[in-house]
């Protein structure tokens, strides 16, 4: 039949894709088991992860509420714009950054110290009972963790109190109302309220490591310093890995509540980060499409730095995730 | 003879008859007139009888759903059970009254998205009234209104026609309008018993209240306990001190307003606003002011306050009413002496004519639509022509009448009660009507403002759905206190009603706006903190660069321009 072509399939290939259909549905089956326990945990993803994700395209209309989707105005990428040229955009994105670096250097690094150091107490009561206090402050809201911090470091305050009395200064220093002490101060509380919490899965890591490599290790002569660099920290490397890339997919979200419960006038300059703003603009406004849009290119760069943190951790260390 | 007896009996009939068909106008034992001359058509069947109250109390029940905003749920329906009770067994009407406790500007778009929102929304902002409208979600009142709801036109007036749109329609209603029954509004107090015992002059300018507040302190430096005593503190985040300087120097709603050009100038463009910037800056470096001004929540500010280590307020004349003499009444018992008090005093800048340190915006920002769900809105406008008779409108505010209420109906007099006369139980008594009486548990529409009849118990004065003040018979306050408290106060309010602006969602100028609304803030708190007079006016003329670069210019121009619409729609429409 001239004019019509014709595709037949090789034989050899569709041998080949049956075969491997084949092997997915026996392997299926062997796995059945599992696939039964994970199916619960799919399902709930499916609808409450993905499902919802067809609302990106809101992001791309001008969505009034109350009106059907169709009848809104298709506008394109007009709030990613709107979004980069907003008066203050490069004022909250440095916020964000910075917030976020502080929180993923400082504040992460700080778990895996106190599980290192949980891991040298020896005797069992004790370490139990710290780590049962380390986790508290986790529980603790951050409208309690804001009036903690208010009574201690306002003007009256306890730690301006104490630094006059010592003679350190002779007026008091306004941590509260000057901008510059901010992010230091958000990221304090942040490792405060955080530290014992997220030392959990690190202390489970440290756990898993055999403890035959201690012996040897103190067989070679290594002392507790040595045997928490040579053996403990390689031990839970993976685990570090694994968080860290994590981490960075949320490099920014540099919090909410703090900013809202710590932030004053004083210190807009330095606490004003994209989710307060996007808050105030998107959600309080009503503007929904705005607020999907940041809230989507948020997701996008954080989804691009985990996969480029990946590669880059499977070319150097040749541990990934994915 | 018999004929004659028959044609006299037909007349004597149709005479009766003729009678019946009279003026409807319907009277009540409670000595009100509701003049209820709506359509009477084929009411006889669906009303039973008019109460006492003025209601046509309906054959079978009317249900009324509606949306209030933000509050708690299971409050709300504790405190209302005894209207829901009262309103069943006296008006056969039933409420079911939604309240959320999350922000109602964010509820509403939740349910415009998901299109499931009540046949009333009650208490909504301005604008968000504006987005139902424009998307036809509400209906038009206008036929119900005229024909059901002369008491909201009566007392609405010409102010209806600020909420018509441009063709004339009318799709809103005000709620909890009316003029400010208030005596004060922004302030600037002083301890009065220190002033007193001090002996100084009354102030009158920002200046001669500096004075005071400096001798004061120097009086006063520390508090029984050895603290430190401030003149100033503040927990609006520096707000209430440009709030009520701009009150001093005649500002009106925060822009200085040529009525003449009709131009408006927001404060940060005008030499007062360095002065303003100037003044308050002085109190800071001089020591004067709280170190924590910037960061009190109203807690902590109210415990310096309790704890007598702030002596004046530049702010609103409640703050120190709350936190000073209530507080310090209920703390101390009969051992607490009426003199330890805030007095709020009118201070007005020097060659300013008019102060606006009270201002009074008739249908205020309020608002209650009927939405398209409504499948009963000449019940729900009738209802509402209830609410907004006199009548209606003690009872919503101030629970059913009776005597053991706080309030009764006595000969048709609408009299409060002995006890409530009681100066050291008024605190009790306020709270008693919302929580034991359900007093403004159904507030759908009608005033919170100065609420004036006749039959008003004549031994009270600025009665509102909010509160009532007992008077004597020279019209001076019952409560000795609450003369101190307002003696230099004019109480003289300004009409704001036409300033009123809203800001559509999808208008460009509310970004415009929220963006300076955030800022303004923190350039604020930059200006009055810094360090000399040189970096105070450099800091002012940084703000007011950057700020018009955010769009200041076009918010001057577009509340200007809402005014002149505004203007020119009352006068139009009235005409």
């Amino acid at each position: 039949m001239p004019g019509i072509r014709i595709n037949i399939r090789p034989e050899g290939e569709a041998t080949t894709k049956s075969s491997k259909l084949n092997k997915l549905f026996k392997r299926l089956y062997r796995e059945k088991e599992l696939w039964f326990i994970a199916a619960f945990a799919i399902v709930w993803i499916a609808i409450f992860a993905y499902y919802p994700m067809y609302g990106i395209i809101y992001g791309f209309f001008n969505y009034v509420p109350g009106k059907k989707l169709s009848e809104c105005e298709f506008v394109g990428l007009k709030y990613f714009i709107e979004f980069f040229k907003l008066p203050d955009v490069w004022l909250i994105i440095r916020n964000t950054l910075v917030i976020s670096t502080l929180n993923l250097t400082i504040g992460f690094i700080a778990p895996i110290i106190l599980a290192l150091l949980f891991n040298e107490l020896n005797n069992i009561t004790f370490k139990r009972i710290v780590q049962t206090i380390s986790y508290l402050p986790h529980f603790v809201s951050w409208v309690v963790v804001a009036s903690i911090i208010f009574s201690m470091l306002g003007n009256e305050g306890v730690v301006n109190d104490m630094l006059i009395r010592f003679g350190f200064i002779d007026k008091p220093i306004g941590f509260l109302g000057e901008g510059k002490y901010f992010w230091g101060l958000l990221t304090a509380a942040n490792i405060w309220k955080g530290v014992g919490w997220s030392s959990i899965i690190y202390v489970s890591a440290i756990a898993r490591i055999d403890q035959e490599l201690y012996q040897a290790g103190a067989v070679d002569g290594l002392g507790r310093l040595g045997m928490a660099w040579h053996i403990t920290l390689p031990g839970i490397r993976p685990t570090i890995l694994l968080l860290f890339i994590l981490g960075i997919g949320g490099i920014l979200n540099a919090g909410f509540e703090q900013q809202l419960l710590l932030g004053s006038p004083t210190t807009r300059e330095y606490h004003e980060v994209i989710d307060t703003y996007v808050y105030r603009y998107g959600i309080q406004m009503g503007r929904y499409s705005f607020a999907t849009a940041v809230g989507f290119m948020k997701s996008f760069i954080g989804l691009a730095l985990v996969i480029v943190t990946n590669k880059m951790s499977k070319k150097l260390t040749d541990m990934s995730i994915i | 003879m018999k004929k004659l007896l028959c044609i006299f009996l037909m007349l004597l009939l149709l005479a009766t008859l003729g009678g019946c068909g009279g003026n409807t106008a319907v009277g009540n034992s409670s000595g009100v007139e509701t003049g209820e001359t709506g359509d009477q058509e084929g009411n006889e069947e669906e009303v039973l009888h008019v109460n006492e109250f003025g209601w046509e109390v309906p054959k079978e029940t009317i249900t009324i759903t509606y949306y209030a905003g933000y509050d708690d749920p299971a409050e709300a329906e504790k405190y209302a059970e005894p209207m829901a009770k009262f309103y069943k067994e006296k008006f056969n009407v039933e409420f079911k009254k939604i309240v959320y406790n999350v922000d109602m500007v964010e509820r509403l778009n939740l349910m415009l998205a998901s299109n499931d929102y009540p046949e009333v929304i009650t208490w909504m902002p301005d604008d968000m009234a504006e987005r139902f409208i424009m998307q036809g979600k509400a209906i038009e009142l206008t036929p119900y209104l005229e024909k059901y709801g002369h008491n909201i036109t009566r007392r609405l007036g010409k102010y209806l026609n600020l909420l018509k749109t441009d063709d004339g329609k009318l799709y809103k209603l005000p709620v909890g309008w009316g003029q400010n029954p208030n005596v004060a509004g922004w302030d600037f107090a002083v301890r009065y018993d220190l002033w007193k015992k001090a002996g100084l002059p009354i102030y009158k300018t920002p200046e001669e209240y500096y004075e005071t507040l400096k001798k004061l302190m120097q009086m006063y430096p520390t508090n029984a306990n050895g603290e430190k005593v401030y003149a100033l503190s503040d927990n609006s985040q520096g707000a209430n001190l440009y709030g009520a300087m701009l009150g001093a120097y005649g500002f009106k709603n925060g822009f200085k307003v040529d009525e003449k050009t009709g131009e408006f100038t927001h404060w940060i463009n005008t030499d007062e606003g360095l002065e303003i910037a100037r003044y308050i800056n002085r109190f800071i470096r001089e020591g004067m002011m709280d170190p924590d001004f910037l960061n009190n929540k109203f807690e902590d500010w109210q415990a310096k306050v309790m704890n007598e280590r702030v002596i004046g307020n530049i702010g609103t004349w409640w703050h120190v009413w709350v936190a000073g003499h209530e507080a310090w009444g209920q703390q101390e018992g009969e051992n607490y002496n009426i003199e330890k008090r805030f007095m709020n005093v009118t201070v007005k800048a020097p060659g300013v004519e008019e102060h606006t340190l009270l201002g009074s915006n008739f249908i205020g920002t309020s608002r209650v639509i009927m939405t398209d769900k409504c499948t009963q809105p000449e019940n729900v406008m009738k209802w509402w022509n209830w609410e907004c008779s006199e009548l209606g409108t003690m009872i919503t505010a101030f629970g059913p009448p009776g005597p053991e209420n706080v309030w009764d109906i006595v000969d048709g007099k609408w009299m409060f009660k002995d006890s409530t006369f009681d100066n050291a139980r008024k605190n009790e008594v306020f709270h008693a009507v919302v929580e034991k009486w359900g007093g403004k548990a159904y507030w759908m529409v009608t005033s919170g403002g100065l609420l004036e009849h006749p039959n008003i118990d004549p031994r009270v004065t600025r009665v509102s759905t909010y509160d009532f003040w007992p008077i004597k018979e020279d019209g001076s306050f019952l409560d000795p206190g609450v003369n101190i408290c307002w003696q230099y106060t004019d109480g003289k309010s300004w009409d704001s009603t036409l300033f009123t602006v809203t800001f559509k969602p999808d208008d460009p100028i509310t970004t415009v706006k929220q963006t300076i609304d955030d800022t303004l803030p923190s350039e604020w708190a930059k200006i009055i903190m810094s360090k000399t007079d040189a970096e105070l006016e450099a800091n002012f003329m940084a703000a007011r660069e950057k700020l018009n670069s955010l769009g200041l210019h076009d918010l001057e121009k577009f509340y200007a321009d809402s005014y002149k619409a505004n203007v020119e729609k009352f006068n139009q429409l009235c005409n």
